[in-house]
Formats: structure tokens, sequence, C-alpha cells
């Protein structure tokens, strides 16, 4: 089943088309990765899809329905929500105080309620309290959950940004480059954890570098150059185009 | 536990003394110029709230007279008894801010600053210019009545005639604003208030109607405003545009500002002290405004996190007698956890 579907999707920044005719058909249940070099277009495809920029052209349909002119929170209510390149977190808040605005899509809490704790809304915020609990468990992030963001070593700052994505209850999450500059066992734990996601039935669509990330984790991959898309299929498939292979390695020096 | 049992302690012997006050002095001087900062410290802290969303509105000297006029004209007009209009007042400024929100919320910055300043100052040219039969022009209005006499059971009915009724009402309708405020600050709604004006998109990403809790926040600092425009018009009597100006907007946001403004007691402290100090500059001329400026300019450069950010290290000089909020700047007492 088709769970995300990208229809000539284009963006141009004046002239330049960062994103050019973009086709992408992402099913439910897989790892998708997006590939390519720097500027080829793949953080604003992600902009584009979290509804963050509108597009020049095209459209993006999520479940069949198309999405392509949403706000970005409408569209993390329908059940897609994107992470940040980099480390984009409330830095003066908590980790749980992090996570905490993230459930936020599951509580609508009442505004009175909230302000003068009704029964109601205080069982609400314990079952939230004890979502973002199992939520850091399962990242972690347990024993950093009183550290504030801003001072969490860089890695755990990823791994925050990830499951306040998870948090959400997406059913399509798109991770912006996961793993950047995260260490050798860093990494590893965080592709052991992508996959733990992917097995609760949240479909996966990624942006990395890190070529041995994306050709171990993903089923299909997706690779952009100069916002065109150049080559689409399995990894091995993949490793082995020509097109794939002269972008990457171009004709001076290795990437 | 011991630590919060000790600063509830605290703050209950500051409310007890400041119940005490009009038992020591009966000097209308005194309880006048408290009454003024309990107004001033409700103005500040409920501009705290959308300042807390990053919104910088200096527009709140215009919802307070919104709200002063509302309840001068509702109790003079529609003979409404004080005790109704006092709400109504908040909940007029309120609906002003809702209606002017729609357009102006999309703003950020420098940008939402110079709209508010602009809404401001058309609002007092219209209270000043127009329909002068309704809002008396620049004389303003006269004769506002007092507040009605107050039944308490067991008591004398509270007659407003003298300085020291209106000091307890002041501190009473202050007090719950202050209680709201910190729940406010501790729901989740304050939570992504603050998120809001941290990382705006992540907000989004997971979630949250920027716009709407942006309003949200706005709405509930206007009718702060609202409230104190009320309890201005009936204690004074007179009301004019002059007693609403620019300058009144301007301190707002330096009261919060130099309090600090990640918690509710940042303006409280702020407003406080800057309006001792400048209670105590008057005899020196007309140098209030330059103290103000030059606190705003000391407070940025040296002093981010405003008084606030500065208690601990008082209270680490003073061996942990005050028993205030000794956590300091990090907000994890805001967790209310």
């Amino acid at each position: 089943m088709i769970l995300l579907e990208l229809k000539g999707l284009t963006k141009y920044f004046g002239g330049l088309a960062a994103v050019d005719s973009l086709d992408l058909a992402v099913n439910a249940g897989q790892i998708v990765g997006l590939i390519g070099p720097n500027g080829a277009g793949k953080t604003t495809a992600f902009s584009l899809i979290a509804g963050f920029l509108p597009p020049t052209r095209g459209s993006v349909l999520f479940k069949g329905e198309d999405i392509t002119n949403l706000k970005p929170n409408k569209i993390a209510g329908k059940g897609l929500t994107r992470t940040f390149q980099l480390t984009t977190l409330f830095g003066e808040m908590t980790v749980a105080e992090n996570l905490y605005i993230a459930v936020h899509l599951q509580a609508r809490p009442s505004f009175f309620g909230s302000i003068f704790s009704a029964p109601s809304t205080r069982s609400k915020e314990q079952e939230l309290h004890d979502r973002t609990g199992a939520l850091m468990d399962s990242m972690g992030l347990s024993e950093l959950r009183d550290e504030l963001a801003k001072n969490l070593p860089h890695g755990h700052q990823r791994l925050l940004g990830i499951a306040m994505a998870i948090a959400t209850d997406p059913e399509v999450v798109l991770l912006d480059e996961p793993v950047s500059g995260m260490n050798q066992e860093e990494t590893t734990t965080t592709m052991r954890l992508i996959n733990e996601i992917r097995e609760t039935g949240v479909t996966v669509l990624l942006v990395e570098h890190n070529m041995r990330t994306v050709m171990e984790l993903c089923d299909r991959i997706a690779v952009l150059n100069y916002g065109n898309k150049i080559a689409e299929g399995t990894p091995k498939e993949i490793s082995e185009d020509e097109d794939v292979i002269k972008a990457y390695l171009g004709s001076e020096e290795a990437a | 536990m011991h630590r919060l049992s000790r600063r509830v302690g605290g703050y209950l012997i500051l409310i007890v003394l400041l119940f005490l006050v009009p038992v020591g002095t009966r000097d209308p001087y005194y309880l006048y110029t408290a009454y003024r900062i309990f107004l001033l410290i409700i103005m500040a802290v409920g501009l705290r709230v959308t300042m807390t969303t990053g919104q910088v509105s200096f527009a709140h000297a215009a919802f307070m007279a919104i709200g002063a006029y509302s309840s001068a004209l509702l109790v003079m007009r529609v003979g409404l008894s004080f005790w109704l209009a006092l709400p109504l007042a908040g909940i007029i400024a309120m609906v002003v801010a809702i209606l002017i929100g729609f357009p102006i919320l999309r703003l950020t910055g420098v940008y939402f600053f110079l709209v508010t300043f602009a809404f401001g100052t058309v609002v007092m040219l219209i209270i000043t210019n127009y329909w002068r039969d309704v809002f008396g022009g620049t004389q303003g209005l006269l004769n506002i009545p007092v507040p009605d006499p107050l039944a308490i059971p067991g008591l004398p009915p509270l007659e407003f005639t003298t300085m020291t009724p209106f000091y307890y009402l002041g501190l009473m309708v202050m007090i719950i604003m202050i209680l709201f405020a910190v729940r406010l600050d501790r729901s989740r709604f304050g939570r992504v208030f603050r998120a809001i004006r941290q990382q705006d998109a992540l907000a989004q990403s997971v979630g949250v109607n920027l716009f709407s809790y942006k309003m949200l926040g706005w709405a509930i600092a206007c009718f702060f405003a609202g409230i104190a425009g009320s309890l201005f018009s009936h204690m004074h009597k007179v009301i004019t545009p002059g007693d609403f100006t620019i300058q009144l907007a301007v301190y707002c946001v330096v009261y919060v500002i130099v309090g600090g403004e990640h918690k509710v007691s940042g303006p409280i402290l702020g407003t406080a002290l800057l309006c001792l100090v400048a209670e105590y500059l008057r005899g020196f001329g007309p140098i209030e405004p330059l103290a103000y400026g030059v606190a705003l300019v000391l407070v940025i450069v040296f002093m981010p996190q405003g008084i606030l950010g500065i208690l601990p290290r008082i209270n680490a000089w003073l061996g942990n007698l005050w028993p205030g909020p000794s956590q300091g700047v990090s907000n994890n007492d805001t967790t209310g956890a």
C-alpha cells in the first residue's frame, strides 16, 4: 500500500530548481532513504512534504489525501512528522518537558481543566506522563530526563529529536540525517532504534549522508542530484547504478 | 520538599505582611502608591504571558485604557455594579485583543512591536478625538463612582471611602491574577508558550498550532490589562487619555525585562523595584524615564535574565537566608512535578 506519494514535486528558489519534478512513492512499513550529494535538494524535499515550504508545483499525497498546502501542525495531526537536521530542540527545557510538548497532539487539553488541575485533566496528564516515560526508556534517555536539552551530549540530542517525532504517534516519520555527528557506537544504536520504530508499524523516510547506514537500513533508496531523481531501487541496485556512482564519485574526488 | 515548603512559607509571610500594611499606616500616600504598584504588577504579569510566546506588545497601555473606559462606562451609562464591570472590563479588552489578533499575530519580532505600537496609538487617538459625548475627549471621564460597598459575611460592609479598602481590593485582585498566571505557567499551555518561543518550527512539527497558542497568550495578556484598567478608573474617579500613554506601555515592557521573563516572579520583582526607585527619584525632578532607560540598558547588557538571574548569587552571599527562588535560573522548578 502506498502511504506517501510525491507527484511532480517542484520547488524553485529564484531561478534555481532545488527540487525538480520529484516523483516518489513510499509504501507502508518500509524504510526509504533519500540520498544525494550536498545541495541535491533532500532537505528541501522534506520541508515541502512536511508543509514548511510551499511547493512551486506538484503535490504531496498522504493516505491518498492531498496535503500539499496544509500547515505543518495539521500535517503532524494527520500522522506525518519530521525531525530536523542538526539539533533543533527546546534547549531551555528538560528532556521530559521536550517530550511532553511533543505528546501535545494526543492531549487536546481543556484550558480551565489544565489551569485548575481538574481530575479528568489530571488522569489524562498522567497517561501522557506514562507515555513520555515509556518513550524515554525505549530511547535510553530516562537517566537524562531532568537535564536541559541544550546540555545533552550531541548523540543524545539527536535521539531526543527522534523521540519527539515518535511521541506524536505518526504513521510516517521523516528523519533528517538521523546519525550525523554520531560516533560509531551511537550510530549503531540509532540504526537499531530506527529498525525498532519500523517494527512498531511506523513508515520511515530518511535523508542521510552516511552510506553504510543507508545501505544497511533502507528497503528502498531514491537518489537526488541537482533536484532531480536520478535513480531509485533497492540498496543493491543503487550501489551498482552508474549514474549514482558518477554523481557521488564525480571525476575528481571521492565522496 | 523541605525547600518547597520553606518557599511557600516565605510567600505566605510576605502576603501576611502586605495585609498588615494598612494596620501600620493609614497614610493615604503609601496606600495609594501600593495600589498603583499592585495595578502595574497585574499589567506586567499579564504582559509577560504574551512575551513568553515571543510577542512583545507595546499596546498594553491601550488595553488598560480599553478596560478603564469600558468599566467606567458600564457603571455610569449602563448602571452595572462595579463587581460585574470589573470582569467585563477584562473580557472586553480580551475581545478587542482577539479581533485585532487575527491580522497582527501573524507578525513576529520588530514587526509585531511596530504594529502594536501603531494600534495603541490609534486606540488613544479614537478615545481622545471621536465620540466625545461617550469618551469625553481630552478631558476624559469625570465622577466615576467608587465600587459598591462589599458585603463580607460576619463583617461590616466594606465601604470604598478611604484608601484602605482600595488597598485590600488591589491586593486581593493582584494575588488572584498572580496565582492564575503561576498556574498557567505550570500547565501544559505555559509549556507550549515557552516552546513556541524557543523553537517555533519544532513546535509546529510536533503538531502545535502556533497561531491559536499565540492568540491564547495574547488574549490572556490583554485580559490582565483590562482588569488593571478597571481597578484604575474606579479608584481615581477621573480618567483621561493622558493616563494611558505609550510611555506606560514602554514601562510595562521594561518591568518584565528588568525583572526577568522566565518566571512569574520576574515582572513582580521588576515592577516593585522600579516603581519604588521611581517613587524615590520623584523628588529629583523628571528623571524617572532616564532612570528606567539606564536600568534597561544595564540589565540587557549585564543581566540577560533580569533580576531573577542574579537572585541565586545574592542568595549565596546571604547564606540561604532568602526563602525565594533559590533554584536560580534553571527551569527545573517550573515543571510543577
